[in-house]
């Protein structure tokens, strides 16, 4: 009988071990405070790209410059755990253009850039 | 939420499935319901025992060409499990032994094993809270091969790399297809440390059973279990995903334990029963199940098992004759040769490790071929063990050896066990043993604390019957000494543990390393080749993960120091094509290799690519942005 006690004090034991390390283990998947840009299509000269929001700010501020030259501009709202794909005007850039294009995004007082390189 | 009950129960049956039933089955079909293992052996044996019957239904599976799928794996277990359960039914076996009084423990005994058992767990949880996150390098280099083997539905071919062994990675395999549990969870470090408890359970066992002292077999518990909970090889090698060291530490004490309940009747003189050859035979089912599982525990087991032959038969030498008729005589039994045998078809014939095949052997044994495997010194060993152990495990030492029955073979293993690892990880030039010392090492933290737990028995016993057990112990202030040992051990144990506890961690790095490579998951076509940086980027080994292309999919710039080791020269595109991609080693070896994607933490690795015009960035977060190279 003692025996039996200390295999369900084991069991009872690894249980409760591994049921609250389940779910600290998923922890990491709802990290706040954090938030990433990426282009659509990474290959193509397609310009349209998504904005992946993890932080609690929600107001982003997007430009899209040709050089240092700014394009256009404009401003979206997304929530956090959410992500949302910007499709640009004129998005397609001809491979005429020999130009670096940059989207650039900012959220409060972070910045971040993504770029391509077209050319001939 | 209910979805999450739902994953959490289908994995908890899952593991009892894999890792319970077929070993339970096994020792019904074996023993029966006798007496001769106690409920607690045959709960801790049953994991062990599954553990290795899984492998080899993974191999049958293997040698018929079965696919690994879902349904196969289970019908496989229930199918194993059927017929050792139809053999129990047919077999009557009577139930004449008595229940061992060994494992009748005293009320204070009782409590104090709870005790110890619940502040193992707890300590070991409390450390893993934190890092129970899918990073360590290691385990994110054998989730690929459990990942791939449930992705391929075969065994993994591992490449051609002797560094992997197949039994590391089937249970992880086996539970997955049967729950579905994601490889990104909690999941392998849990089984992980479900396997590192069962071999202390299997350590106390194994000592009560040497010993036939409860007490001793307790304070084991607290010596391997509590104190030094979370150095290697506890719980760190746990979160790190040391997979084979972990496993090789629950399946070697294993083995010792059923080779010594084989030959325990060499004690009494008496003649070997069959349960001494069900027990070899036992052992040689378990010592196979280690040679599956990892190479270095097996190659250290050799050693061992080599030194605890010729110990025995040395200090036995009068009764030579008639200890070798005796073990020849369970030796040479139908149950023993038939499980070497089926060992011996399986191992070259159906399924043969990959370190047998290449030349892992050879490169273990020659001189030391770097400073790392030259030997540890004794502060080494006092950093690995503990300093308090190592010290009460040599006073241990010291009084089993003045102690020593020539006839117990228990005595022996335990003798055998510490000397050799001591002498390969300080001395490895005396054996030619070219393998890294501190890997070594870490496994004496196993017999020491046997020692430690024998050696704070002895003296703190009470009153002995006997002069001759007594003369060593008759002087009070040899207690007041101990007492101040206990103290420091109990001090340097504790806090050893409470050292490695983490601050909180950060958890964005990760997520954003995740979040990274799904993306380029995504994106990726055939013909394209990912380059990632091992140096700045988290959990980095994990994202090969995503790609599933093969193990040495993405390239990898590897640690700097690696590439400067002379006894190990290397290629260097991997460091050029991100140290200065622009430059013509670079070009030449983005030519060679295809190299069109490249991965790197923005704060070490990012002006660099913003000089050139070649590259593309096209995603960031805060810890990582991906280049593509547009030439």
């Amino acid at each position: 009988m003692q025996q039996k006690k200390i295999i369900i004090f084991i069991i009872i034991l690894f249980l409760a071990s591994s049921i609250y390390l389940f779910a600290r283990g998923d922890d990491y998947k709802a990290a706040p405070d954090w938030w990433a840009l990426s282009f659509v299509d990474p290959k193509s000269n397609n310009l349209n790209f998504v904005i992946e929001n993890f932080d609690n700010n929600t107001n982003f501020h997007y430009e899209l410059l040709q050089d240092t030259n700014k394009l256009s501009e404009g401003d979206v709202q997304i929530k956090a755990g959410e992500k949302k794909e910007l499709i640009l005007k004129n998005s397609e850039i001809s491979s005429q253009n020999n130009n670096k294009y940059t989207i650039r995004v900012s959220l409060k007082n972070e910045t971040k850039e993504i770029y391509k390189n077209i050319k001939n | 939420m209910l979805q999450y009950m739902f994953n959490q129960i289908t994995f908890y049956i899952a593991l009892g499935l894999v890792l319970f039933v077929p070993g339970y089955a096994l020792l019904l079909a074996i023993f029966g319901q006798r007496k001769i293992l106690s409920n607690l052996e045959r709960f801790i044996i049953s994991f062990g025992l599954s553990l290795i019957s899984v492998d080899f239904i993974y191999f049958s599976f293997s040698g018929l060409h079965i696919s690994i799928t879902r349904l196969s794996t289970f019908l496989g277990i229930l199918f194993f499990s059927f017929i050792c359960f139809a053999i129990y039914k047919f077999r009557t076996s009577s139930n004449v032994e008595k229940e061992n009084s060994l494992f009748d423990f005293s009320k204070n005994q009782f409590v104090l094993i709870l005790l110890l058992l619940f502040l193992t767990i707890f300590i070991k949880t409390a450390y893993l809270s934190d890092t129970v996150f899918p990073t360590a390098t290691d385990m994110g280099h054998h989730m690929y091969w459990a990942k791939w083997m449930v992705e391929n539905h075969q065994l993994p071919t591992y490449e051609s790399m002797p560094d992997f062994i197949i039994g590391e990675h089937l249970i992880f395999g086996a539970i997955a297809l049967l729950s579905g549990a994601d490889f990104f969870s909690a999941f392998p470090v849990i089984i992980l440390l479900l396997i590192n408890l069962l071999g202390i359970l299997t350590v106390f066992i194994f000592t009560l059973r040497i010993f036939k002292n409860k007490t001793i077999a307790t304070l084991t518990l607290l010596f391997l279990g509590v104190l030094y909970a979370i150095a290697s090889p506890q719980a760190k090698f746990v979160s790190g995903g040391v997979i084979g060291n972990i496993m090789g530490n629950f399946l070697m004490p294993l083995a010792f334990y059923f080779y010594y309940r084989a030959f325990e009747f060499l004690e009494s003189a008496s003649m070997p029963d069959k349960n001494s050859k069900t027990f070899l035979a036992l052992a040689i089912f378990t010592t196979f199940g280690l040679f599956y599982t990892h190479h270095l525990t097996a190659f250290i087991f050799l050693f061992i098992f080599a030194l605890l032959v010729i110990i025995f038969l040395a200090v036995n030498f009068k009764n030579f004759k008639e200890i070798l008729t005796k073990i020849f005589h369970i030796a040479f039994s139908p149950q023993v040769l038939s499980v070497f045998v089926i060992g011996l078809i399986f191992f070259f014939f159906i399924f043969t490790p990959n370190y047998f095949k290449t030349s892992a052997v050879d490169t273990a044994v020659g001189a030391p071929s770097k400073d790392t495997r030259v030997g540890l010194t004794i502060a080494n060993l006092r950093s690995s063990i503990g300093e308090a152990r190592l010290a009460l495990g040599f006073i241990g030492l010291l009084i089993l050896s003045s102690r020593f029955k020539k006839r117990s073979f228990g005595y022996t293993i335990i003798f055998a066990w510490t000397a050799m690892i001591f002498i390969m990880s300080t001395l490895p030039n005396v054996l030619f043993i070219n393998l890294p010392s501190n890997r070594i090492g870490n496994y004496l933290s196993y017999p020491v604390a046997i020692l430690s737990a024998y050696a704070l028995y002895f003296v703190f016993r009470s009153k002995s019957k006997t002069q001759e057990e007594s003369f060593i112990v008759s002087s009070n202030l040899l207690k007041i000494g101990f007492t101040i040992i206990l103290a420091f051990v109990l001090v340097d144990g504790i806090s050893d543990s409470t050292l490695a506890f983490k601050n909180q961690s950060d958890l964005r790095p990760l997520a954003q390393t995740f979040n990274a490579s799904e993306y380029l998951g995504k994106n990726l076509t055939d013909s394209d080749m990912v380059l990632k940086d091992h140096n700045y980027i988290t959990a980095d080994s994990w994202i090969k993960l995503f790609f599933m292309r093969g193990y040495k999919y993405p390239l990898s710039r590897g640690y700097f120091k690696r590439y400067e080791d002379t006894t190990k020269p290397r290629e260097m595109c991997t460091l050029t094509m991100i140290s200065a991609p622009n430059s013509n080693d670079a070009r030449a070896c983005f030519a060679q290799t295809s190299t069109n994607f490249i991965i790197v933490n923005p704060q070490f690795d990012s002006a660099q690519f913003k000089k050139s015009k070649d590259f593309n960035q096209i995603y960031s977060n805060p810890e990582i942005n991906i280049y593509y190279r547009t030439n």
